[in-house]
């Protein structure tokens, strides 16, 4: 097992970078050197049907904070970031609104979150990198295990990785440069692109809109800052990694997404983690706002180890005539409570949820949609498939509003749910408040097993019952893996079929 | 007496102490609580209400069956003959004092019995009691608690009634807090039909008091009720109507409500699916007017294997008018096989009509079938087409459908009663629909 | 292989469907089962695949002199078993080919364990092609090829279907059921076609069904007919003539006329 984290308060002994950055009250302050590296967890060879990604790296960290959170951490992360003041008033504003707010009375189990265990920032090296090669071995190997370098040569128009809390590693197309694409971290953001910054930030997710919108944006570290000018289309994806490296570590990675009038972008994220003894928390805030006529879609892949509580915010914006699209995959961690909002803010404006969500052995996805039509002539569709399985809980929450005074609104939510073992348990829990009369509102939910004929067929031309079984879940899932992008779209086919493997008899 | 001396409560007070308890265990709900924030009245409000009083409590009602009502009351307004011609049992409640009980000389021959709350024999009053422990809000925990007038029917095991049970309940009084509870106990392959009626007893002000309480219904193994409510209060009246149902084994209830009265309703059908094999359907249709707000609910909660439950409920709201369903279908991890479904469908006549919709699913087992669907608009401007074509014009055709929705469920109902429901339905409707059915 | 049922007797949800089966298919032959609705044809023919929902009260089922009865249905079909459902069930997001490329590989893999060789996986190209060709064969448009299994297919495209199947799975017995019934004359004689094109030393197929029509096409060697769970009646071709011309009823009268014996296995068989 790892050695423990120094607790308290560690002489900061700089292995790199800027001394200066550091507090000069460091010896008694919130940063702290990880001089004593952190051995590789026990979890390093998983086993078949195990968490793939679970392995990790000695804790290499540059600078990281000490333990809990309070004003000084809040303000060391902002000096780190050599930050303008109106970001560090916007973090400390919402330090005090996260103090305030109360932890959510509904959707997952938190109660064993403590927040005076985390580690809410550590730098993994000194600089984002330009070429893959520059950074250190360790990290290269993890995106390298994780498959990053290989999918950028093939299919990716840009590569944001992070690592713990900072981008290590940022390209882009240069054709998309030239055309005035901006895909960078948000800390290059602020400075470079200050004004666009000021204008969006915090405007679709407010710093006190919930207890971990609050905490993201008082810590937030990482993340990415997309700017697609107007009519400019990405005919390829730009993706995002994150990866946690650390025990007991916060990652509070922040994303801005502007799609300016007409313009097109597919966004990618993926998410893995070393599987440790104790839990991480990844608490992550996505603004994304679809100015009109443009259209964003958003997909991720929510694969982190089941030791992770995942608790995201993610809200688009969606002018007249714009579409957002979020694709929505929730496969590992302990907790995930995530509910990708659109509000449709422009007549012709449509929002899409596709929400896929596997909640396996100890693991609880609360996951679902938040659409808020707020003009008329919108549309919206929700779809939402969920597996649970060894005792797992998939809960949908949803909410679908039509705003008062509307006309031509047009909602549907189909929620599908499967329940593999008599131990597992499905929840499905919508709302719909519609204050207008000039709607068509549907909802509807399905809650099934594995169907006996459906296996007897497919048994019957000399497939196992695992076989059989994994084929038919693979099959329920498909019309929104079909959403996915190629690689994660195999990768989830076989980890359904890993999963499935044990699963009978 | 032997109890009295043993300070023991019984009959209702047991039940009422059993509420208190309760009551006082349960906190306000906070402004944000899901379960009342669409309500149109909160649990505190109700305590400005003030109790009937304890002279006119159940226990007016005698305990062995047939008996005359108390000759002191005066003479009662309702008899209860609209909902059924000769029924098995007639029992009316005039602002919480007995005005009819009428036994039919088979139904006494087969052992029918019917007796007032306070003289329920502790057994009885356990099993209802339970009803009270298990109460999930602060104003139905205050209607156990103040608890006004009641009865409890038994229909004895393989007892089959031909005639519906007749129940009224006329509820007024200025400032009054009616707390009525009809507790119905099926024996084992007993099978009766209830027609109940909830309304205002008085006329202007005098109408408007506050009621809450409803039905709890045993049902043994194999039995089956067929039962239909009507509620339709004074405007001024708010009212919390439950049903508490609670089925052995391939037991069968069939619950049809309808709301066609009071500004301010809350209801609440909850129907626990406890012995294998056992059935429930569910219907309610609700017509909301301006100015008025629905907040009914259903829980379908199965407990054991090989139970099916179909719920139907189907409101129209007119403008200015709000109307919130929440309906959840429960499966514990014993109740394999489960079959159960869902439907909210909700009709809006025009511009500034709400309607909230909230069907949930919470399944803790694979092998079930497990269904929920919801849906709000306007009338479909296909079927207005179609009437069109007819030759009907526009604003009749808008109208007729909207008439059809809601009329659907009110078919159903036994027809001696389904008059009784459509005149008050069309009566609703045509305050509803007064400015016209958009499309 | 030769399929050889010894006195089967099954059950449905505790109520005995086959009351005593009796009945031989040689490799090689192609066997009609007739009877009236309610015999318990659908039901041998789920029995013998291993359908969960039927249990087997007593007696035997050999398939090469391999009791199948006591194997999981997928071992039935590696052994060279095959169902032609009557009423093939749709499984969402399956493709055609993803089914199909895992059954074919299933059975390849099977067969070369069973010869005693090393398996050496699937030559992919060759299966396409043998793929395309019998979707042409059996008039199934290739499109069909990434579609989701049976959903949305009309019920001729269906019974196409699970004919292209049986052609890409080259099973040793074949049991066909109804795979006539709701077809037109074209689909019919694709099917038959399908069937027949499988004819051999190595293949023997019972054919369920109600109708002369297929029978004309696929020209059986022996013909049973069941009553009541068991069969009461066999012979040749000769006796689809005389169900065509006379109906069901000498059937009955020949069964009610049965030895007291019968009678009173199936009295014993219900109590």
């Amino acid at each position: 097992m790892s050695a423990p984290v120094p607790a308290g308060p560690v002489a900061a002994v700089p292995a790199a970078g800027k001394p200066s950055s550091v507090p000069a009250a460091a010896a008694a302050g919130p940063v702290a050197a990880s001089s004593v590296p952190i051995d590789a967890p026990a979890s390093a060879d998983p086993g078949v049907g195990e968490y793939q990604f679970g392995f990790s790296y000695p804790d290499k960290s540059v600078f990281r904070t000490r333990k809990g959170l309070d004003e000084e951490v809040v303000r060391a992360i902002s000096e780190l970031k050599e930050e303008p003041d109106w970001m560090l008033a916007n973090r400390l504003r919402a330090l005090a609104a996260f103090g305030k707010k109360p932890m959510p009375a509904w959707g997952a189990d938190l109660s064993d979150i403590d927040f005076d265990e985390i580690v809410y920032y550590a730098r993994p090296q000194d600089r984002p990198k330009g070429s893959w090669d520059e950074l250190p071995e360790e990290i290269r190997e993890t995106y390298r295990r994780i498959g990053v370098p290989e999918a950028e040569r093939k299919f990716l128009a840009g590569v944001g990785a992070q690592y713990d809390s900072e981008i290590v590693y940022h390209s882009i197309r240069a054709d998309l440069e030239k055309k005035g694409v901006i895909f960078c971290s948000p800390e290059v953001a602020v400075k470079e692109h200050p004004d666009l910054v000021r204008k969006y930030f915090g405007t679709v997710i407010p710093h006190n809109d919930n207890k971990f919108a609050a905490l993201n944006t008082a810590v937030w570290s990482g993340g990415s800052f997309v700017y697609v000018p107007k009519g400019v289309k990405v005919d390829i994806p730009l993706q995002a990694y994150f990866r946690i490296n650390s025990e007991s570590f916060g990652q509070f990675e922040r994303t801005l997404i502007i799609a300016d009038e007409g313009s097109f972008v597919h966004y990618i994220e993926g998410c893995t983690a070393p599987v440790y003894a104790t839990d991480s928390l990844h608490s992550a805030v996505v603004e994304i706002i679809a100015l009109p006529g443009s259209r964003v879609r958003y997909s991720t892949i929510q694969n982190w180890s089941s030791d992770v509580y995942n608790l995201v915010t993610k809200r688009a914006v969606a002018y007249a005539g714009a579409t957002m699209e979020w694709v929505d995959g929730n496969i590992g961690s302990k907790r995930t409570m995530k509910y990708p909002a659109v509000f449709l803010m422009g007549e012709g404006a449509h929002g899409e949820v596709l929400s896929i969500a596997f909640a396996g052995k100890g693991q609880e996805q609360d996951t679902g949609a938040k659409i808020i039509h707020a003009a008329s002539n919108t549309s919206s569709t929700v779809t939402s498939k969920s597996i649970s399985k060894d005792g797992g809980v998939a809960s949908y929450r949803g909410m679908v509003k039509v705003g008062e005074g509307l006309r031509g609104i047009r909602s549907r939510v189909v929620c599908d749910a499967l329940i593999v073992d008599p131990r597992s348990t499905s929840n499905t829990w919508p709302t719909m408040e519609v204050l207008s009369d000039d709607v068509a509102m549907e909802h509807e939910a399905r809650v099934s097993k594995i169907g006996d004929e459906q296996l007897f067929y497919l048994q019957s031309r000399g497939l196992g019952e695992a076989e059989a079984s994994a084929m038919i879940v693979n099959g329920f899932l498909d019309p929104l893996v079909k959403q996915l992008p190629m690689e994660y779209a195999v990768e989830l086919n076989r980890l359904i079929e890993l999963e499935m493997e044990g699963s009978v008899g | 007496m032997r109890d009295e001396l043993n300070d023991i409560p019984r009959g209702a007070a047991a039940v009422r102490a059993a509420g208190a308890a309760r009551l006082s265990a349960l906190a306000e709900p906070e402004p944000w609580d899901e379960d009342w924030k669409r309500c149109a009245f909160q649990p505190a409000e109700l305590t400005a209400f003030r109790p009937y009083g304890d002279g006119v409590r159940a226990e007016a009602l005698p305990s062995s069956p047939g008996t005359d009502p108390d000759p002191s009351n005066p003479e009662p307004v309702a008899s209860g003959t609209e909902l059924a011609e000769s029924p098995a049992l007639r029992l009316v409640f005039e602002r919480g004092r007995l005005a009819t009980l009428e036994l039919s000389d088979a139904a006494r021959a087969s052992g029918v019995r019917v007796e007032g709350l306070d003289v329920l024999d502790a057994a009885a009053a356990e099993r209802l009691a339970r009803f009270a422990v298990d109460s999930p809000d602060r104003a139905d925990a205050r209607a156990w608690a103040e608890l006004s007038h009641g009865a409890r029917i038994l229909v004895p095991a393989g007892v089959g009634l031909e005639a519906p049970i007749v129940v009224e309940f006329l509820e007024g009084g200025e400032g009054a807090f009616a707390a009525p509870r009809l507790f119905l106990e099926l024996g084992r392959n007993a099978r009766a039909g209830l027609r109940a009626r909830f309304r205002s007893a008085g006329a202007g002000s005098d109408a408007d008091c506050a009621v809450a309480g409803g039905v709890v219904a045993e049902l043994a193994e194999g039995s089956r009720l067929d039962g239909a409510i009507l509620q339709s209060f004074s405007d001024g009246t708010p009212a919390y109507l439950r049903l508490d149902a609670a089925l052995g084994a391939n037991a069968v209830i069939v619950w049809r409500e309808f709301h066609l009265g009071s500004s301010r309703v809350r209801a609440r059908s909850s129907v626990r699916l406890e012995g294998e094999g056992a059935r429930a359907d569910l219907e309610g249709a609700w017509v909301l007017a301006e100015k008025q707000v629905a907040d009914l609910g259903t829980v379908q909660r199965h407990l054991a294997p090989r139970t099916a439950s179909d719920a139907l409920y189907k409101g129209v709201v007119a403008p200015g008018g709000r109307s919130a369903f929440r309906g959840l279908i429960e499966v514990a991890k014993a109740a394999s096989k489960t079959d159960a479904y869902l439907a909210n469908r909700n009709l809006l006549l025009g511009p500034g009509a709400r309607a909230d919709s909230l069907p949930a699913l919470a399944i803790g087992t694979n092998d079930v079938r497990c269904t929920h669907g919801s849906t709000t608009g306007r009338v479909d401007p296909a079927q207005v087409h179609y009437l069109e074509t007819r030759g009907i014009p526009s604003a009749e055709a808008r109208r007729l459908v909207a008439d059809g929705f809601a009329g659907e469920i009110a078919d159903r109902v036994p027809e001696s009663m389904r008059d009784l429901v459509a005149a008050a339905l069309a009566e609703r409707m045509a305050r509803a629909a007064a400015g016209g059915v958009h499309a | 292989m030769d399929l050889v049922i010894r006195n089967l007797r099954a059950s449905v949800a505790g109520k005995p469907i086959l009351r005593g089966i009796d009945l031989e298919i040689r490799a090689g032959s192609v066997a009609a089962l007739m009877g009236p609705n309610g015999s318990g044809k659908s039901t041998l023919a789920n029995v013998l695949m291993g359908h969960p929902a039927y249990a087997v009260e007593s007696g035997s089922a050999t398939l090469g002199g391999v009791d199948v009865l006591g194997l999981p249905p997928h071992e039935r079909a590696l052994l060279g078993l095959f169902l032609a459902f009557q009423y093939p069930v749709e499984i969402p997001g399956v493709t055609v080919a993803k089914f199909l490329k895992r059954a074919v590989e299933a059975r390849e893999e099977a067969s070369a364990r069973a010869a005693g060789r090393e398996y050496g996986g699937m030559d992919v190209s060759a299966y396409l092609r043998e793929l395309r060709a019998a979707m042409d064969f059996m008039g199934v448009d290739r499109s069909f090829i990434n579609r989701a299994l049976n959903e949305g297919f009309s019920g001729g495209e269906k019974k196409r279907m699970e004919v292209l199947q049986m052609l890409m799975l080259k099973p040793r017995l074949a049991l066909m059921d109804e795979t006539d019934s709701g077809l037109d004359i074209d689909a019919l004689k694709v099917v038959a076609a399908g069937a027949n094109r499988l004819r051999g030393p190595d293949f023997g197929a019972l054919v369920i069904t109600h109708y002369n029509r297929i029978l004309e096409h696929l020209k059986p060697d022996v013909v049973h007919v069941m009553y009541k769970g068991r069969i009461v009646v066999s012979g040749g071709p000769e006796l689809v003539e005389r169900l065509e011309g006379e109906g069901y009823d000498w059937v009955r009268e020949e069964a009610a006329a049965a030895p007291a014996e019968i009678e009173a296995l199936a009295a014993e068989a219900s109590a």
